[in-house]
């Protein structure tokens, strides 16, 4: 049987998974919830544990939810007729608060980057052609990042969605070149948005 | 350790790299097609946020020591050929043909040119073919593949216009018996290609068919992601 590592080390370790936790932040991490907070520290494991268990995709629009079906798409107020395509789940938080957006969104969770092999596939693409061919869908916004790769996601989903004469806009005006949803102040994400453009064939 | 100061290039590809970085791949005149790492370049604040984008050209400036060099400047944004549609999947195939085939710190001015005037076509011109039949006939130059589109080697004849040709990337133009009628090429066309002259529009598809068997033997028999995505959208 091969030693055991101290739990502390792994403890550590196991913490630098998190996004910005080099080792000196998670030995200060564990150092911290040990010493002084071991309820935060029970509670954090428990719904962490609960959360990657249970949370999954929305059936519908792909977004994360512990449901089969999220509280945007279950919710009977929201405009069916109206979806909105976003590259990640926190870019549908950012235009829920930047917005008063009424519709559904549909989440990728990526891009379309032919030289990494990432494809239509990986994108859930098919589900989305899918609500297009069910015919409900009369305005269709893209939100996809205005980078190189969002564009070429945006004008892949145009074209799948003006052969059903659906209506297609892109969000425009204050978004910079490359810039990604999740980090644009909420105004000008706010000015983006309701500035949107139709997209010419 | 190398240090390279200020060599202008453009961006090829950028992809994520641990938490906040990014490998970005570029093609330079003076250094070919290189790989850097771009420390931080995906932080909020990191000045190189959203700059590092593919067909952006820049003035790049590095440090290297092993593989992979480290990005230490990248300045003067000498332009942003807007790439919309149709021509922004071209620009893609054209990226994706790079990284594929160029030779990794292989100078060659003359096909940075004819890359930089093909993403300059793409971006200004509404029709793409003459500027991607023009690029991959340059690219198949520069990796040494010769076309010798004007000469039947197995009859030791020069090609005739007005004959018809089997054409083979491997062998070259062989003149075709008066009974094969499918497959054949005419010699006005391969000639015309040979000269560089694209203006019969006619012959433009079977130019393409010609370019992609030559760039098929290069690739190994590989289909390009861009191309295949281009296709399902046209
Ligand atoms: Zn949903």
């Amino acid at each position: 049987m091969t030693e055991k590592r101290p739990l502390l080390q792994q403890l550590i370790e196991a913490l630098r998974c998190l996004p910005g936790v080099g080792s000196k932040s998670a030995q200060r991490m564990a150092f911290q919830v040990l010493q002084h907070n071991r309820d935060g520290a029970r509670e954090l494991a428990e719904v962490l544990l609960e959360s990657v268990e249970k949370i999954g995709q929305c059936c519908q629009c792909r977004n994360l939810t512990e449901d089969d079906v999220c509280s945007i798409c279950i919710n009977p107020r929201r405009d069916n007729s109206s979806l909105c395509v976003v590259e990640s789940p926190a870019d549908v938080i950012a235009l829920e608060e930047a917005t008063g957006y009424q519709g559904h969104y549909f989440v990728l969770h990526g891009r379309l980057s032919p030289l990494d092999g990432v494809g239509p596939d990986d994108l859930g693409l098919e589900k989305l052609n899918a609500a297009f061919v069910a015919g409900q869908l009369q305005e269709l916004i893209l939100a996809t990042n205005s980078t190189v790769e969002g564009e070429a996601t945006a004008f892949y989903i145009q074209s799948l969605a003006q052969k059903h004469n659906i209506r297609v806009s892109r969000i425009a005006h204050g978004v910079p070149l490359g810039g990604e949803l999740e980090y644009i102040d909420q105004g000008t994400l706010a000015h983006a948005f309701g500035s949107r453009l139709l997209v010419d064939e | 350790m190398s240090r390279v100061s200020q060599v202008n290039g453009f961006i090829l590809h950028s992809r994520a790299f641990r938490e906040s970085s990014s490998i970005i791949e570029i093609f330079t005149s003076e250094h070919g097609r290189l790989g850097l790492v771009a420390r931080g370049s995906r932080a909020s604040k990191s000045r190189w946020r959203g700059l590092l984008q593919p067909f952006r050209q820049l003035e790049f400036s590095w440090v290297k020591r092993g593989q992979l060099g480290t990005l230490t400047a990248a300045d003067m944004d000498i332009g942003w050929p807007q790439l919309n549609g149709t021509g922004l999947y071209c620009g893609l195939y054209l990226n994706e043909l790079m990284m594929r085939l160029s030779r990794v710190e292989n100078p060659d001015p003359q096909l940075y040119m004819a890359y930089g005037r093909a993403l300059h076509e793409l971006s200004s011109l509404d029709d793409p073919r003459i500027s991607l039949r023009r690029f991959e006939k340059q690219l198949l130059h520069a990796l040494g593949v010769s076309l010798a589109l004007d000469f039947d080697q197995q009859n030791k004849l020069a090609v005739c216009a007005d004959r018809n040709y089997l054409f083979n990337p491997l062998q070259g133009p062989v003149l075709a018996q008066s009974t094969q009628s499918s497959d054949t090429v005419p010699g006005e066309l391969l000639l015309l290609l040979a000269a560089d002259d694209y203006s019969k529009p006619e012959y433009l598809a079977g130019m393409r068919r010609l370019l992609q068997a030559a760039l098929q033997v290069q690739l190994g028999g590989k289909q390009l992601a861009s191309q295949k995505l281009l296709r399902s959208i046209a």
